[in-house]
């Protein structure tokens, strides 16, 4: 099945989930809800980003409350120093945000190992591969808010970038502006790109799971908590910063990179910008097309599942169990003493055989693996280990 | 084996929950472990109701240690916050491992051969 895998790491992958079931059961092994980690993260953000909202001022020099200088640096400042639980709370977005970087390089890892990017599945791998962009873009915002020094650098460098692009550059700059200059309008477009495009995430989300019956959005209790104590961990370990407040008539050259977020700056800041845009739009381009079927011939090509017709009652059970939506009810033939009738989108089938467990008149089958060759194959296996 | 998982849990929890009463105060002061500092409530507990309550001045020296350590890491103020953060962290960890505990004997399957008509 793996074949296209270097065995090496699908085995290596494998022998580690084995060896977290013996540990902890395979009902809180963190393998088995991979796709789920990053979702606890995302809600996570949402909630500590709504609290550090209540309190952030998008503004480079809102300086209008006479003595004090107010602005986006200031608010993060007092959210920091001066708020119950500010540094707290500013810390866990922070990290949860690297932490949801983290969780879904690592969920694609995993489901690059063990082949479940391709075929049935492209819709998933592809998606993923713009919810990671996405991810990866709102959080960059968020350095941007901060308005510290390298905030200013990152907004720059980004604008320089823009600036690089043939026909949509001047666009693209002009967008992310919110004008032709850095302004008070500037901060308050990264904060709605920032929470915008984190709700549009939601619907990348819906697309992720669109072909996926029963998908697993939800780790187990325990999980959550220790994902959620990992957080709190990390953040007295590496209490959050900020650099020294921006100023727009300065021209500061180095910051503190961030790997998880920060890394095409870097990038940026090593090759010139037509190489960068190569590399990145490249890289994504390739990302993208892993799942092509020509790239990755599977030794044993998929035999998608076949109703018999004279069998099947309409009954739709099979419909409801197949977890990648492949098994559609339409009507049944004219002179069909049943309603519906079950039918096979073949290139959504994975040959699961859920289908053919769900049916309970024998109506569907794999081509080569019939029905009961599989329950005579799982009695032979119970009888020999007495007690399963 | 039942019994002796639920025995391990309510340990477990009885020492989480001390612990965090002992430190809840200690980060409320910033980990400082001066008795002038502590809060009204534990003062009069401590005076009038002779409780077997730690001596916070003996933690006072961790306490210091853990805020230079924050100061170093970049922190500037709000210290007791960290501490808060660290001790629901071990809290939640505790919790996982309760939880889990008590779930991994309920993750055993059996097999059920189905019956076609």
């Amino acid at each position: 099945m793996y074949t296209s895998i270097p065995k090496g790491l699908t085995d290596f992958a494998l022998a580690i989930e084995k060896g977290t079931n013996a540990v902890i059961s395979n009902r809180y092994n963190p393998f088995y809800y991979h796709g789920a980690l990053p979702q606890f993260y995302l809600w996570v953000l949402f909630l500590s980003g709504l609290l550090l909202f209540a309190y952030y001022i998008p503004t480079i020099d809102n300086a209008y409350f006479s003595a004090n200088l107010v602005n986006a640096w200031t608010s993060v400042d007092y959210i920091t120093d001066k708020l119950p639980m500010g540094a707290v709370i500013r810390g866990i977005h922070r990290y949860a945000g690297d932490a949801m970087v983290i969780t879904i390089v690592l969920h694609a890892l995993r489901v690059w190992v063990t082949d479940r990017y391709r075929q049935y599945r492209w819709i998933q791998w592809v998606t993923g591969i713009m919810l990671l962009l996405m991810v990866l873009f709102v959080g960059q915002t968020g350095y941007y808010l901060v308005w510290d020094e390298r905030s200013l650098v990152l907004t720059r460098m980004t604008v320089s970038a823009f600036d690089a692009l043939p026909i949509i550059g001047p666009g693209l700059k002009a967008w992310f502006l919110n004008g032709t200059a850095i302004t008070n309008l500037t901060l308050s477009n990264f904060l709605f790109i920032h929470i915008g495009l984190s709700f549009t995430l939601l619907f990348g989300l819906w697309m992720h799971y669109v072909r996926m019956t029963r998908p697993v959005i939800a780790p187990p209790p325990a999980i959550n908590y220790m994902l959620l104590a990992v957080l709190l961990l990390v953040v007295f370990a590496y209490p959050i910063t900020s650099g020294k407040m921006a100023d727009i008539n300065s021209a500061p050259t180095s910051f503190d990179i961030d790997w998880f977020f920060l890394f095409p700056y870097w990038l940026m800041a090593h090759v010139d910008l037509v190489t960068y845009w190569v590399l990145m739009i490249g890289a994504t381009i390739g990302l993208t097309i892993v799942p092509l079927p020509n790239l990755y011939k599977a030794a044993n090509p998929i035999e998608p599942a076949e109703v018999v017709l004279t069998k099947c009652v309409g009954c739709s059970l099979c419909s409801f169990d197949c977890p990648y939506q492949a098994i559609e009810m339409v009507p049944a033939p004219a002179g069909s003493r049943f309603k519906l009738l079950a039918t096979v989108k073949p290139y959504r089938c994975s040959a699961c055989g859920v289908c053919v467990g769900a049916c309970a008149f024998d109506a569907i089958d794999l081509p080569n693996l019939l029905d009961t060759d599989v329950t005579a194959q799982i009695r032979a296996l119970a009888e020999a280990k007495p007690g399963a | 084996m039942d019994k002796t998982i639920d025995i391990v849990l309510v340990v477990v929890a009885a020492v989480v929950c001390l612990a965090f009463t002992g430190l809840m105060p200690w980060a409320e002061l910033g980990m400082n472990g001066a008795y002038d500092n502590w809060p009204l409530w534990l003062r009069w507990a401590n005076e009038n109701l002779f409780l077997p309550l730690p001596n916070y001045n003996q933690v006072a020296g961790m306490g210091a240690s853990w805020t230079e350590y924050l100061k170093k890491s970049g922190a500037e103020s709000r210290y007791g916050d960290y501490a808060y953060s660290l001790v629901m962290g071990v809290a939640m960890v505790a919790a996982a491992i309760g939880i889990a505990a008590i779930g991994r004997e309920e993750a055993e399957e059996k097999t059920i051969l189905p019956v076609k008509k």
